[in-house]
């Protein structure tokens, strides 16, 4: 899996852009990138999703507890660019709206 | 419908074409693991969305057996077997869990959002079929997983084996 971190300082913004499958063998490497990234308060942390071809229920559990992480530091996530299958997973477990995903 | 479906696999033709693996218990070895899914399921002719239910609910449970049963324990091991027909696809997992109780496996409300419990769930709402067998002297655990395929969409096996569900 390949994790990179992109920062725009001017809009407190840190994009990180993800390529692979997040399964129960990769969600440790992201959860350990973003927690470590957890500086400032009131930044946004955008996950774009465009090359994450798998995501399963490690995935999801992974991203609920990086959410309320994020939410203890007055921080916020958005997760982007997600294909059908991925995005299925979520309506299947109604995360949908949790991660408020159009 | 349980019933019914418990009918056509044991009703699968005896030329089923069938896949064993025995797998090492690592989580390395789950993007292997939809690989063989992925190529299954397109020799089939299946719609995407079937694909994609198929190997995710294969994953979750290849996954609790290498979280929850082996601890991650990469000495360990277990055995896969897909079964297929033109009308049905099987998954059985056969693995050591002493002391599993299928009875035990919460029920999750979607309701109240937790970082776990979503792999069972899954499994459940996307199958159409679920069963756990343990054996409590040996603490063998068989789980055999069914979907039920879509006739139109299979390309593959006789249509006098088809069996409509509905």
């Amino acid at each position: 899996m390949k994790i990179e971190r992109i920062l725009n300082e001017n809009e407190n913004k840190i994009t990180f852009l993800i390529e692979g499958e997040l399964d129960v063998h990769n969600v440790k490497a992201l959860k350990s990138e973003i927690v470590d990234s957890i500086e400032s308060e009131g930044r946004i942390y955008i996950l774009d999703m465009k090359k994450v071809a798998y995501l399963d229920s490690s995935g999801l559990g992974m991203l609920v507890y990086i959410k309320k992480e994020l939410y203890r530091n007055n921080s916020e996530l958005r997760i982007i660019n997600l294909n059908n299958a991925v995005m299925n997973v979520f309506k299947l477990t109604k995360l949908d709206d949790y991660f408020k995903l159009s | 419908m349980r019933q019914k479906i418990e009918k056509i696999v044991e009703e699968m033709p005896a030329n089923a074409t069938c896949i064993k693996m025995h797998l090492r218990s690592s989580s390395g070895t789950l993007a292997l693991i939809r690989r063989v899914i992925v190529a299954c399921v397109q020799h089939l002719g299946l719609t995407s969305t079937t694909l994609e239910g198929v190997k995710l609910a294969t994953t979750e449970a290849c996954t609790n057996i290498i979280k929850h049963a082996y601890k991650f324990d990469e000495t360990k091991s277990f055995d896969m077997e897909l079964k297929s027909s033109c009308n049905v696809f099987v998954i059985e997992l056969l693995y050591s869990d002493p002391g599993f109780e299928p009875c035990n496996i919460p029920i999750r409300n979607l309701k109240e959002v937790r970082e776990g419990g979503y792999g069972v769930f899954l499994m459940q709402n996307i199958m159409d079929y679920v069963n756990y067998v343990t054996d409590t002297k040996t603490g063998e655990v068989r789980l055999q997983m069914v979907k039920i395929l879509d006739s139109e969409k299979c390309s593959g096996g006789s249509s006098e084996n088809r069996t409509n569900i509905k």
